[in-house]
């Protein structure tokens, strides 16, 4: 060995120790005992993608917000278990046609998370605001001429014309119809409430952005009697700490799953399905309905002027095989023709279905030769933000290319999708997805939507759907506007998709919906 | 020295003006809008319109930078459009945790690197440099975001050594907090390690055939003093012109880092602000990591004159 490079003995171990005692420290300095805090029996926790940005659920179209709102706030009406409007905070309501007025009697002795006990003054500022800031709330708020308090627990909204959306935009869980005590309406205005106090069966305790959102049980949470349907009926908290902890990664969250840190876990990817199925102690649910992706067409520029080109597309898709580009399993999608998702009952229609994933391609070219269309770039506005909604057009695409379309991917993140499809120029689709509870709510049958689906059949059609109130009779033009839809194609449903969810075993009580309420759910052991 | 240092601080404006200006004028520009992330799918364009309105984001661009620069002058980021709180203090909140990460990041970067690369130089052409070596190169070709998923699967999910993911804020003691960081602070400062791990060897192996060496070699001065005194001195000089560098990659890098285990720090803060679209909260941090950056740089060149004697400064 040369001088140079001779190290004494001593020294070469005093390196190589400082090398390896980083390391062991690292390791040797901590705790062997499995993370995480989930083994309070009093305690859930649910893991979520994101921060909610606000919990003022009114006025928030974000799903995070309403998942842990619903804790918190309660509405007039809640959805039962086939989304029908059952009364909550209400005792007894009814519809005086003659005068046009509903009259909701509320339920008496009712506590706010802040001792208030509601009144007539809360639900009147709540839905005044609501009907002002609430996107969902313009379905009916032009007919709404005033909601008024006839006594300290009566409230009176009186309508222009007869609505049937009235008790369904109450209902309708996101952005809902929530009612806030009015003291904290008016400290807040039209901007976001900053108090977050409700009636319902958990309180807000505190929330960190980027780490989550702490709620505790109510301890004098007045709950109805009657029996548990959806969001509906009693209400109880079995547990004393209800937790939501902001984990962006999917398999992240499921990690945490895994390790027992956490009891639930949403939003997974549908490929982990498997992997869920084969772990004894979780358990996988998948979320039906969830919502349908779709294709939007802009109708104010050619070539989508022309419902013969909308045909054509609509004649070039093979949507079994574009499903299964986006998707691993067939359990994750179903095949429906039905805007209205099949679980929706007394809504589902197969009117319209010899159009549906009918695929016919010599059909589709000579509809796009008849329309006159020459090649002319198509372009389509995608992301993935939705990993599904890029896979669906890109397979898409390749399928209408063969026909003859001259299909452009733009792929830009959500937020400049919601941007772009405003302006009419620039842009011939985009992908969105898409789901209601009830077709009166059902945006893209405007023709103020981004799309621009200006027909007076349609819109005469709607208006009879939205001022009819007996059921029968809405199902009945439900069916004959669902076979125009698919007559005009202004817009594409290539499928149902789902969700997958998952549990820690111990977790009992949890139903899996598209609305996720954690009262009734406990944890074991 | 004096001179030097009053002429470098006053080129510290202009250094922040550009990323500000183009930071405030790209996101004016790139498409999306908070005020249509906010209303959602079935927003009017009515709607969006009267909310980008009490936004003031219907304002001209230049009269919006107006706005934020006066503002910026009283120290006040702004608020942000989605969160209750002032922007300063959104940022003071993640800092924190940035702040922790990056710290213990760095340290572990800079023991590793340099203790490795050392070992590297002295046992060269040996095991031990091969091993090393090895172990660098493929240090810096991980991408963070898989070797965290990793690190995630093996020491959290089956040794159940560490937290799978979260944070835990020092207020609830020291030990747990650091528990919760060591994992994210492995993932970004190995990756680091491995880069100055083969600056250190190429730079001991330069500082070993230097006269000096040979010098204090031959007056019989132990190895420890040879190697700690005179060989370490002249790496450090090498390896503290690249902190400022690798600072900046760290802060980087702890943006995939921070989404991969959950982190509540500036990086996931910003990558969920682009998201949304909250300008206030995009500016705002942007101004501070650039600040940070500049900060440390010429913290860096002044630290030249006291590590190296030979340095002067004019």
């Amino acid at each position: 060995m040369r001088a140079h490079h001779r190290i004494s003995h001593r020294l070469k171990i005093g390196i190589g120790i400082v090398v390896l005692g980083l390391i062991s420290l690292a390791i040797a300095g901590c705790s062997s005992s499995p993370s995480g805090s989930g083994g309070s029996a009093s305690k859930l926790v649910v893991a979520i993608a994101a921060d909610p940005p606000t919990l003022d659920v009114m006025t928030s179209t974000q799903n995070v917000t309403q998942q842990i709102g619903y804790n918190i706030f309660e509405g007039l009406f809640a959805p039962d278990a086939n989304f029908k409007p059952s009364p909550m905070l209400v005792d007894t309501y009814h519809y005086d046609e003659a005068s046009k007025t509903y009259t909701f009697k509320l339920r008496s002795g009712v506590p706010f998370h802040n001792g208030h006990i509601l009144d007539s003054a809360d639900v009147v500022a709540s839905l005044n605001r609501w009907l002002k800031l609430s996107t969902y709330a313009q379905s009916i708020a032009g007919d709404v001429v005033s909601v008024t308090a006839a006594d300290k627990l009566t409230v009176e909204m009186k309508l222009k014309e007869d609505s049937a959306l009235v008790l369904t935009a109450l209902t309708f869980p996101n952005q809902q119809a929530a009612i806030y005590p009015a003291s904290v309406i008016k400290a807040a205005g039209d901007q976001p409430v900053t108090q977050f106090i409700g009636t319902g069966p958990f309180k807000f305790d505190s929330q960190q952005v980027g780490v989550g959102t702490k709620l505790s049980s109510f301890a004098d949470y007045k709950a109805r009697d009657d029996a548990p349907s959806g969001m509906a009926g009693k209400r109880v908290a079995d547990v004393d700490q209800l937790e939501f902890k902001s984990i962006p990664e999917a398999s992240v969250r499921l990690d945490n799953l895994t390790t027992g840190a956490v009891q639930i876990a949403d939003s997974l990817d549908s490929d982990m399905y498997d992997q869920i199925k084969s772990n004894p102690d979780i358990v996988p649910t998948i979320i039906k309905p969830y919502q349908w992706p779709t294709a939007v067409f802009n109708k104010a520029q050619p070539p989508f002027d022309d419902v013969r080109v909308r045909q054509a597309f609509l004649a070039s898709l093979d949507m079994g095989q574009i499903m299964q580009g986006a998707f691993s399993s067939d359990q994750f999608y179903r095949l429906d023709p039905s805007i209205m998702a099949v679980e929706f009952k007394q809504w589902w229609s197969d009117a319209g279905s010899q159009y549906y994933n009918h695929p016919d391609p010599e059909h589709a070219k000579q509809l796009l030769a008849e329309s006159g269309y020459n090649n002319e770039p198509i372009v389509w506005l995608t992301t993935r933000d939705y990993p599904y909604m890029y896979t669906i057009a890109e397979t898409a695409a390749q399928q209408l290319k063969a026909v003859g379309f001259n299909i452009k991917l733009e792929v830009v993140d959500f937020a400049t999708i919601g941007t772009r499809r405003a302006v009419k120029t620039g842009w011939n689709i985009y992908s969105t997805a898409l789901g209601d509870t009830d077709p009166g709510n059902f945006a893209y049958l405007s023709a103020a939507a981004p799309g621009w689906w200006v027909d007076p059949h349609k819109d005469d059609l709607v208006h009879q759907l939205n001022t009819t109130i007996d059921p029968a009779a809405r199902k009945k033009i439900w069916d004959e506007i669902q076979l125009y839809f698919w007559q005009q194609v202004p817009l594409i449903k290539f499928a149902d998709v789902f969700s997958l969810a998952a549990t820690d075993k111990s977790v009992s009580g949890y139903v899996p919906a598209l609305f996720p309420v954690y009262w009734g759910v406990s944890v074991n052991g | 020295m004096g001179h030097y240092m009053l002429k470098r601080l006053l080129l510290v404006l202009p250094t922040l003006v550009v990323p500000v200006v183009l930071i405030f004028t790209l996101l004016r520009l790139a498409p999306g809008d908070p005020a249509v992330v906010m209303l959602g799918n079935q927003a009017t364009a009515d709607q969006v319109a009267k909310l980008r309105e009490s936004l003031g984001l219907d304002q001209p661009i230049y009269a919006q930078f107006g706005d934020w620069l006066g503002r910026l002058l009283h120290l006040d980021l702004g608020h942000s459009i989605f969160f209750p709180e002032p922007v300063l203090s959104t940022i003071s909140d993640h800092g924190t945790v940035t702040l922790q990460l990056t710290l213990l990041s760095f340290a572990l970067a800079v023991v590793l690197g340099v203790g490795g690369g050392m070992l590297a130089a002295l046992y060269r052409n040996r095991a031990v440099d091969r091993i090393v070596m090895v172990l660098a190169i493929v240090g810096v070709s991980l991408p963070e975001f898989w070797f965290g998923l990793n690190l995630i699967l093996i020491f959290a999910v089956r040794l159940q050594w560490f937290p799978v993911s979260g944070y835990v804020p020092l207020s609830e003691g020291l030990l747990p907090s650091m528990r919760s960081l060591v994992l994210p602070a492995v993932c970004l400062g190995m990756i680091q390690a491995a880069f100055i791990a083969r600056l250190t060897r190429s730079t001991v192996l330069d500082v070993l055939s230097e006269p000096f060496v040979t010098t204090a070699r031959s007056k019989g001065l132990p190895e420890r003093i040879v190697v700690f005194k005179h060989i370490a001195r002249g790496v450090l000089v090498s390896i503290l012109s690249t902190m400022g560098v690798i600072l900046g990659l760290l802060l980087s890098g702890a943006i995939a880092v921070e989404v991969v285990f959950a982190l509540p720090g500036l990086g996931r803060l910003l990558v969920d602000s682009v998201g949304r679209r909250d300008y206030p909260v995009i500016q705002g941090v942007v101004l501070i990591t650039s600040l940070t950056f500049v900060a440390v740089n010429l913290l860096v060149d002044f630290l030249y004159a006291f590590v190296d004697p030979r340095v002067r400064y004019e």
